[in-house]
């Protein structure tokens, strides 16, 4: 009988490849839950969930207006059909933009990046506008940019129809 | 398939870096867990106590699981590299070594990259769907010019399936990246679809940890595994039945 010999290179080569492909698919995999939005009527003033406190107001008459207080125009914002989203128009154009836009992309990167990140925005089509999508985060009315848990969210905290705060948690007005 | 020096070479290039992960996953993970609370608040100490025995307890399984990660990260990427395409190979080199200055690389429209992302089943699928969610932003008709769109969620993951699919001709563009990690923003002009998508590589997304969400791998903050980005840019004609 022939004794089984391991030919030590090709069988590292082929383990390797092996563990290669199985690594790679779950490294290629990233679980990034799709929400539907719940969002009928998201009317009311939001804040990010950020330190930079981002106070955001969005106006009705079946559009929004998603903006800050400080920068917000009347007629800066797009109508759109859909009751579910919300074009900003010349909101880059503003620091808060700015801001929004390293936010949204986390922690950890180098200026450079940012800067970077900035050049190839302003290389775009519409540089200066914003589409942001209404939702909910854990069942909370919610704007949010990007899908990344760091990613920059703007929680509702007090409902414009009847100006009253908004329990976070309930989403029930606060008694005054 | 590969030349006896160029397996050669591999192997012998396999075993620096592998010393080199071995003692830098002892440092990993330090910088993003540094105690914030360093002097305890007045009225509860007990608290502040085992938080900061938590956090330190939170922090040896971090530096623990990122170390463990780089080893396995070196050795797949390294053999992922010998077989995959130019584009793809650049960019896993560039994401195991950490050589990189932190800025984006960006791919133009139907840069060979982003022919190779685009070949990819799984791209194509996601097209059509931001192409139909465009739709519905706009109500049924995408504007013929000026229209903007901005992916809420991403599409379905790229997962195992997908790799597999992909797989069968070589590791090119589609398999490295997986998921887009940020949302794709959609414009419009002259009736073409415009699609604009930025994509993190990080030790974390290697890991799986956005799929298995257990929050333990560090990304570090120079260095090998260093987090790397791509922006991919393509565009498409407005189908018929959404224009204007």
């Amino acid at each position: 009988m022939k004794p089984f010999k391991i030919k030590w290179p090709g069988a590292i080569l082929r383990i390797t490849l092996f563990f290669s492909l199985i690594l790679l698919s779950v490294a290629c995999s990233s679980k990034k839950t799709r929400v539907p939005s719940k969002a009928d009527s998201p009317l009311g003033l939001y804040q990010s969930n950020t330190p930079q406190q981002f106070w955001l107001a969005i106006l009705a008459d079946n559009s929004y207006l998603l903006c800050s207080i400080r920068y917000c125009r009347q007629g800066q914002y797009e109508s759109i059909a859909a009751r579910y989203g919300v074009i900003l128009l010349d909101f880059f154009s503003s620091d808060i933009g700015l801001k929004i836009e390293r936010l949204s992309h986390g922690q950890g990167h180098s200026e450079v990046f940012y800067q970077q990140m900035r050049q190839i925005r302003l290389r775009q089509m519409r540089p200066n506008d914003l589409a942001f999508h209404v939702s909910d985060c854990g069942e909370i009315f919610c704007a949010g940019i990007g899908h990344r848990a760091e990613g920059v969210k703007f929680f509702k905290v007090v409902d414009f129809n009847q100006h009253k705060q908004v329990d976070q948690r309930t989403m029930t007005p606060i008694a005054d | 398939m590969f030349s006896r020096l160029k397996i050669t070479r591999v192997l012998c290039r396999l075993c620096i870096p592998l010393g080199v992960v071995l003692s830098a996953g002892e440092v990993s993970g330090s910088e993003n867990y540094n105690t914030q609370n360093t002097s305890p608040p007045n009225n509860n100490s007990t608290a502040w106590q085992s938080t900061v025995k938590a956090e330190n307890k939170q922090r040896a399984i971090n530096r623990i699981a990122s170390g463990l990660i780089r080893i396995p990260a070196h050795i797949s990427i390294f053999s992922a590299e010998l077989i995959a395409s130019e584009a793809a190979e650049k960019e896993l080199e560039k994401f195991r070594r950490g050589e990189h200055d932190g800025a984006p690389i960006e791919f133009a429209i139907d840069s060979p990259a982003t022919k190779e992302l685009l070949a990819g089943r799984y791209y194509q699928e996601l097209t059509q769907h931001l192409i139909k969610e465009t739709a519905r932003w706009y109500g049924g008709k995408i504007p013929h010019s000026n229209g903007l769109f901005s992916q809420a969620n991403t599409y379905r993951s790229f997962g195992g399936k997908d790799f597999l699919n992909e797989i069968i001709d070589g590791i090119d563009m589609a398999d490295i990246i997986g998921s887009i990690t940020y949302y794709v923003r959609v414009t419009t002009q002259d009736g073409f679809l415009y699609f604009h998508a930025i994509n993190k590589m990080s030790l974390d997304s290697y890991a799986g940890e956005n799929y298995f969400e257990h929050d333990l791998v560090n990304n570090p903050e120079s260095g090998a595994f260093t987090s790397t980005a791509q922006v991919f840019n393509w565009r498409v004609e407005i189908p018929e039945k959404y224009r204007q």
